[in-house]
């Protein structure tokens, strides 16, 4: 996209997608901060443009919406788990910060998948727990937990895909 | 080793059998020698085996204290009803289906329509209802399955719920700022305002649920109510449900209230002097040219209309 459409889409449009996000949002920090991001990706170009701005850009917003909700669970579920841990093993800041981009990451990866497959693969590679656990607890057959963990790898190598 | 093209998806779901196969515990010694063999064969497959490889040492990088299929599955089963009750909307308490779908959840939850100053919309639902929206009105649709909910954010929406057989059993709502209102197989009338709703009904019944109250509202009735106060029960005013015919009906109202009503159709600054604000005026109006209908208003009572910019209009006393 030019830089002078991108002026236009700006000017004519930022303070309404800022007000749509906050109607939403409820909380005008946070729809500050995705309609910034939103013109990001704008910029960035990785979206497919449409002829209408408004929706173009309420594509955008939304999906961004969704990613900062699963970010804020993640957080908030990842806090909740190092405050139970002894003081000693709380991690430094950046360690956080660096486990829950990856909790993120896998989620993402993970998150059009079946709950079965994603537990399945779950409890293999997080929790080294053996097919015939993973079979037993899912009450399903140990050719089946294997095929889900193939299943999950595919869609994990083809998000990976995606993403680069 | 080759780098040059993306290997196709049948050679990413053999590299995946693989992994899978390598992975269980039950692996011989068989296994592994075929997996090597397959890896040969081709270029190919060496080269979905190493991303595969790669993408799943991601998983090694977390800590031990986050190794942990529950933290995310938790995050997972949290699902939906979080993600709109952090949205703010209402929730009714019939269980709503877990799961997060991303996709799913752009097309449904965020189903959105709106209309901008001076438009009207009519939407056909999935359930048969149908929804006409009134000037500057955005709302958002969620059907789960299990529930059908309207959240209106801003402005008017008029309603006539569908029936079709699929939807049976699954309440019709509409969430305002103030309440919900729960249609009983009907066609009724909302209002979004600042602070306050108001509700119309002309078939049947609705049952209005504010914070500490489940009013129900039967045909020909309309109520008005805030977070703080809800007025008592009128008869429906018949000027509530004309915009559906695009025409403002007024019956002795007051010029301010007049203009008030036809500023929510146009854009730019409407107002009046106080020595005119208190006229009546009664008539109807075109809600689609309010040129037309302020021109109309001036030829029946005794004002001129100031015009300072095309956006500014007053309307003053006639001078003496």
């Amino acid at each position: 996209m030019s830089q002078h459409s991108i002026e236009h889409l700006y000017r004519d449009h930022h303070s309404w997608l800022h007000r749509w996000l906050r109607s939403r949002l409820g909380c005008d920090h946070s729809a500050a901060d995705v309609a910034h991001d939103t013109y990001i990706k704008v910029l960035t170009g990785s979206i497919p443009q449409d002829d209408q701005p408004r929706r173009y850009l309420t594509r955008i917003a939304k999906s961004l919406v969704i990613d900062l909700f699963r970010r804020r669970q993640i957080e908030q579920v990842y806090i909740e788990t190092i405050q139970q841990l002894p003081e000693h093993y709380a991690p430094s800041t950046e360690t956080q910060h660096i486990v829950i981009e990856t909790l993120l990451e896998i989620d993402h990866m993970l998150q059009s998948l079946p709950d079965n497959v994603r537990q399945a693969f779950l409890m293999r590679k997080l929790d080294g727990h053996s097919y015939q656990v993973i079979a037993d607890t899912l009450e399903v057959s140990l050719s089946s937990v294997e095929k889900y963990v193939a299943k999950a790898l595919t869609a994990c190598y083809l998000y990976q895909l995606d993403m680069n | 080793m080759s780098h040059s093209a993306t290997p196709t998806r049948k050679t990413i779901e053999l590299a995946s059998a693989w992994m899978a196969r390598l992975w269980s515990e039950s692996v011989t010694d068989e296994d592994r020698d075929a997996c090597k063999h397959w890896r040969q064969q081709d270029p190919e497959h060496e080269q979905a085996w190493q991303a595969l490889v790669t993408m799943a040492e991601r998983f090694d990088t977390l800590p031990e204290h986050a190794s942990n299929s529950a933290l995310l599955t938790q995050i997972h089963q949290q699902g939906r009803r979080q993600f709109l009750q952090w949205l703010g909307i209402f929730v009714s308490s019939a269980g709503l289906g877990y799961g997060i779908n991303k996709t799913d959840l752009i097309q449904q939850t965020l189903a959105d329509y709106s209309t901008s100053v001076g438009e009207t919309r009519t939407i056909q639902l999935a359930d048969g209802s149908e929804l006409k929206l009134n000037t500057n009105t955005a709302i958002d649709v969620i059907f789960n399955g299990k529930d059908r909910l309207i959240k209106l954010h801003q402005g008017e929406l008029f309603i006539t719920t569908g029936h079709a057989a699929s939807f049976r059993g699954q309440p019709f709502q509409v969430a305002t700022r103030q309440g919900v209102i729960e249609a009983l197989g009907t066609r009724f009338n909302v209002l979004q305002q600042e602070d306050i709703t108001t509700v119309g009904v002309i078939e049947d019944t609705v049952l209005v649920h504010t914070q500490h109250q489940r009013i129900p509202l039967q045909a020909g009735q309309q109520l008005r109510f805030s977070d703080k106060h809800i007025d008592s029960t009128l008869a429906l005013e018949p000027s509530k449900t004309s915009w559906i015919q695009r025409k403002l009906v007024a019956e002795q109202m007051k010029l301010s209230q007049f203009l008030t009503e036809l500023s929510r159709y146009r854009r730019g600054i409407l107002r009046c002097d106080e020595a005119v604000a208190d006229l009546r005026i009664s008539g109807v109006f075109p809600l689609d040219n309010t040129d037309k209908a302020i021109q109309q208003m001036a030829q029946a009572l005794p004002v001129t209309l100031h015009t300072r910019t095309r956006y500014w209009l007053t309307v003053v006393a006639n001078k003496e």
